[in-house]
């Protein structure tokens, strides 16, 4: 008996075997045949013909960058790409390497070369222009590729870090002023200064600072007009803030962003203002010759 | 007319602008914050770099270095503070020796800045400008297992491996005394 029963459920075990190798995918009915409703059908067949995607299995390092002031920079690493299937299914064309930082616009080379074949890898290299307004910090690296098949494959796991730079273009690199009486008031100057931030640092409020010295009688050299008579604007009036001889002074109220120059960012105009003439003084000219001269800084 | 005596301080000078660009540099710091202040331990020194770039207009340039702010653990290590910068470089290294006391708290903080002024030649005109550029290297006080991930025995591991060496001698010096005395008994 217990024979029979083995055999029983060997015989079981034996349909229900054979039954998952009939039914498997196609569509068509295990039963149709007992009907025989259906002299035809369709029938659609999942065949996958094996296709191992492409790896990135190493990003190289990138060092310490640093903006070029006024410009782009050119920053490339190296991405090595294996395909089991060999570097033909490789899709030489489809490299694409990129630097990504939140709030920050992505900075893309779709066409990265291929600089080296070895066995099933091939080395890419991507050369990637930041600008000069582009964030200091960490930004992460992407390198992406695709097989023949369309297969994408990227890795995201290294960072370069950009630097912080400071840099400002100013013009023009000197002033004038119009006729004066001793009584003059609120006299500005003829020219304003434009001030570029040509770098990644953002000039804060304060941080635009302007040295002034006292202006020397050119023949009456005792004679100064103060410093002091002096005040700096970022706005075409008087009133701003007050200068002080031999000291760098914030001009109040004036910041220079980052950002693109040409796109008419990251650009600011400092206006310079006699509030009054020092009382006492001879008539003469007044200027930095053979002392020092202004200074207008940023940091 | 006495009121309307002419100080020439504008008639002397009818310089129309001369739009040339001045101040076109810059200088790059590896130290901002918040996410990257310099960490140092106390009594700790440490070199750092500035760099210094001329990329813009069609001039060399020197400019002078001067420590703004934070002297009081900051100097410059080269002691001619004029700065050659070729036109086209972004190479030309400023090192600032930062040097902390032993005795100062942990987690304070110190700000070095350094300006960079342009020298400029004087043209004789009434009021002229020079630019300048600051950098900042924003410093904060840890203790040294926090500043570089270190225990503190591990500050200066050759008096470690001088110590152990000294513990191992005394130890053999303690055995064959030990045993020697141990012969003679016998």
């Amino acid at each position: 008996m217990d024979f029979l029963k083995r055999g029983g459920v060997i015989l079981v075990f034996s349909f229900i075997f054979l039954g998952l190798l009939i039914i498997p995918s196609a569509s068509a009915g295990f039963f149709d045949f007992i009907t025989g409703m259906l002299a035809s059908d369709t029938t659609s067949l999942n065949i996958s013909i094996g296709n191992t995607e492409p790896t990135i299995d190493y990003v190289s390092a990138a060092p310490n960058n640093s903006i070029t002031e006024s410009g782009s920079a050119v920053l490339s690493f190296l991405f090595n790409v294996t395909d089991a299937d060999g570097v033909a299914n490789i899709n030489r064309s489809s490299a694409i390497g990129s630097f990504n930082k939140s709030t920050e616009a992505t900075r893309t080379n779709s066409t990265c070369l291929n600089v080296s074949e070895v066995g099933n890898t091939i080395t890419f290299n991507c050369s990637i222009s930041v600008w000069y307004w582009d964030a200091n910090g960490n930004w992460t690296i992407n390198a992406t590729v695709k097989d023949n098949f369309g297969a994408s494959v990227q890795n995201v796991t290294r960072e370069m870090e950009l630097l912080l730079t400071t840099g400002m273009v100013m013009a023009p690199t000197a002033l004038t002023w119009a006729t004066l009486a001793p009584t003059s008031t609120d006299s500005l100057a003829n020219e304003n200064i434009t001030i570029n931030n040509t770098a990644n640092k953002d000039i804060t409020d304060g941080n635009v600072k302007v040295t002034s010295v006292n202006l020397r009688g050119e023949e009456t050299e005792t004679d100064y007009l103060l410093a002091a008579n002096f005040t700096v604007n970022n706005t075409n009036t008087c009133g701003g803030t007050a200068m002080v001889n031999n000291s760098a002074q914030g001009v109040s109220g004036s910041t220079i962003t980052a950002g693109n120059n040409t796109a008419g960012s990251g650009q600011e105009r400092l206006y310079f203002c006699l509030e009054e003439v020092t009382a006492g003084i001879l008539q003469q000219a007044y200027s930095t010759v053979d002392i020092q001269e202004w200074t207008v800084g940023v940091s | 007319m006495k009121n309307k005596i002419k100080l020439n301080l504008g008639l002397f000078i009818i310089f129309l602008l001369i739009v040339s660009l001045v101040s076109a540099f810059g200088v790059t710091t590896s130290y901002w914050l918040p996410d990257k202040p310099l960490i140092l331990y106390p009594g700790e020194t440490r070199e750092v770099s500035l760099v210094l770039q001329n990329m813009v207009g069609d001039k060399d340039l020197t400019l002078k270095a001067q420590i703004t702010e934070g002297s009081e653990v900051a100097e410059l290590v080269n002691p001619d503070t004029e700065y050659f910068v070729p036109f086209g470089s972004k190479d030309i290294s400023v090192i600032v020796r930062v040097y902390i006391p032993e005795d100062v708290d942990l987690e304070e903080e110190y700000n070095v800045a350094v300006t960079f002024k342009e020298i400029i030649e004087q043209k004789g005109q009434m009021l002229e400008m020079s630019g300048s550029v600051g950098a900042n290297i924003p410093v904060l006080i840890k203790s040294y297992s926090e500043s570089t991930g270190k225990s503190p025995a591990m500050k200066n591991p050759s008096l470690l491996y001088a110590l152990a060496i000294v513990i191992v001698l005394a130890a053999v010096i303690v055995f064959v005394t030990f045993k020697k005395k141990k012969s003679k008994n016998k």
